[in-house]
C-alpha cells in the first residue's frame, strides 16, 4: 500500500509539486495514447491487450517512483 | 451484457465507410526497418540509463550513498516511466498508419501525432498513374519506397510512404485498376 504524502518543508512540498506534475502530464500523455490506440486500431484485441500491459507496467513505475519520492529525507 | 454490440464492436469493418460487399486486398503499414530505425533512437536513451547504472559507481560514487541515493533513484525511476511512455507512442504512431487496397478504392490513414489523424481516399476508376519510387541504400537492399498515385482532377499526389515492396503494390493497384468495368473507368475520368 502508499504511504500518503505529508510535506515535512517547503523544498519538500516545491519537489513533491515537481513530480506531481510530471505525473499529471505522463498521465495525460498515456491517456492520449491509449486513446488513439483503442479509437483507431484496427484490432482491438490487440489494442485491449496493449493497453493493458502498458497500464501494469505504468502503475508498477508509478508506485516505485512515488515509494522513490517518500524516502527522500529534507 | 448486450453480446451482439460486443460482437460488433470486435468484428467491425477494416476502416471507416468500408462497403459490404468491397473486398480487401492488401492492408500494409510501414516497412519494419522504418520502425527499427525509431526503435534505435529510443535504445539510445535506454542506453543512457544502462550507462549510467555502469559508470555511476565507477566514477561518482557519492551518488550512491546517502541522502543522494534517493534523489537518484527517483530520476531514475521518472526517467524510465517516460521511456516507457515513449515507446507506446513510437508503437502506437507506427501500428495507426495504415494503407489499405480494396477492389473499389485504396485507402491511406495516417497517424501524424497522437491527436492528429487524417484518412484519405481515392477510388480505383480516378486514378490516372501509379509509380513506384525506391530511392537511397537502405530501401534498395530492404526492398521499401513510396507508391505514388495521380488521381484525374487533383494536384496533389496520393502517396503510400515507405511501404516494403511497393513495386508490387503498385502492380497489384494497377491490376485492380484493369479488372473495373469500362463504364466504371469512364465515369471516374470525368468526374
Amino acid at each position: 500500500m502508499l504511504t500518503i504524502y505529508q510535506p515535512s518543508s517547503l523544498i519538500h512540498t516545491i519537489v513533491a509539486l515537481m513530480f506531481y506534475i510530471l505525473m499529471a502530464g505522463f498521465a495525460i500523455y498515456s491517456f492520449l495514447a491509449l486513446y488513439a490506440l483503442n479509437r483507431f486500431g484496427r484490432s482491438k484485441l490487440l489494442s485491449a491487450a496493449v493497453s493493458l500491459l502498458y497500464l501494469i507496467i505504468a502503475a508498477s513505475l508509478f508506485a516505485a517512483a512515488q515509494s522513490n519520492l517518500n524516502s527522500i529525507k529534507f | 451484457m448486450y453480446w451482439p454490440s460486443l460482437k460488433q464492436h470486435f468484428t467491425q469493418t477494416l476502416f471507416p465507410g468500408q462497403q459490404e460487399n468491397e473486398e480487401v486486398y492488401l492492408v500494409i503499414r510501414q516497412h519494419w526497418f522504418v520502425f527499427a530505425v525509431r526503435l534505435m533512437v529510443w535504445a539510445m536513451f535506454v542506453a543512457i540509463l544502462i550507462l549510467a547504472d555502469y559508470f555511476l559507481p565507477r566514477y561518482a560514487s557519492f551518488l550512491l550513498t546517502s541522502p543522494y541515493q534517493e534523489v537518484y533513484e527517483l530520476v531514475k525511476s521518472l526517467y524510465l516511466l517516460f521511456l516507457i511512455l515513449g515507446l507506446l507512442i513510437l508503437w502506437v504512431i507506427y501500428y495507426l498508419n495504415v494503407q489499405i487496397v480494396t477492389n473499389e478504392r485504396v485507402v491511406d490513414i495516417d497517424q501524424y501525432s497522437l491527436v492528429h489523424h487524417k484518412i484519405s481516399e481515392v477510388y480505383l476508376s480516378r486514378m490516372q498513374d501509379v509509380t513506384a519510387e525506391v530511392k537511397g541504400l537502405f530501401p534498395t537492399f530492404l526492398n521499401y519506397g513510396d507508391v505514388h498515385i495521380q488521381t484525374a482532377g487533383e494536384v496533389e499526389r496520393f502517396v503510400f510512404s515507405r511501404i516494403p515492396d511497393p513495386t508490387a503494390v503498385s502492380k497489384l493497384i494497377a491490376d485492380l485498376y484493369d479488372q473495373l468495368p469500362p463504364e466504371q473507368k469512364a465515369q471516374g475520368q470525368k468526374e
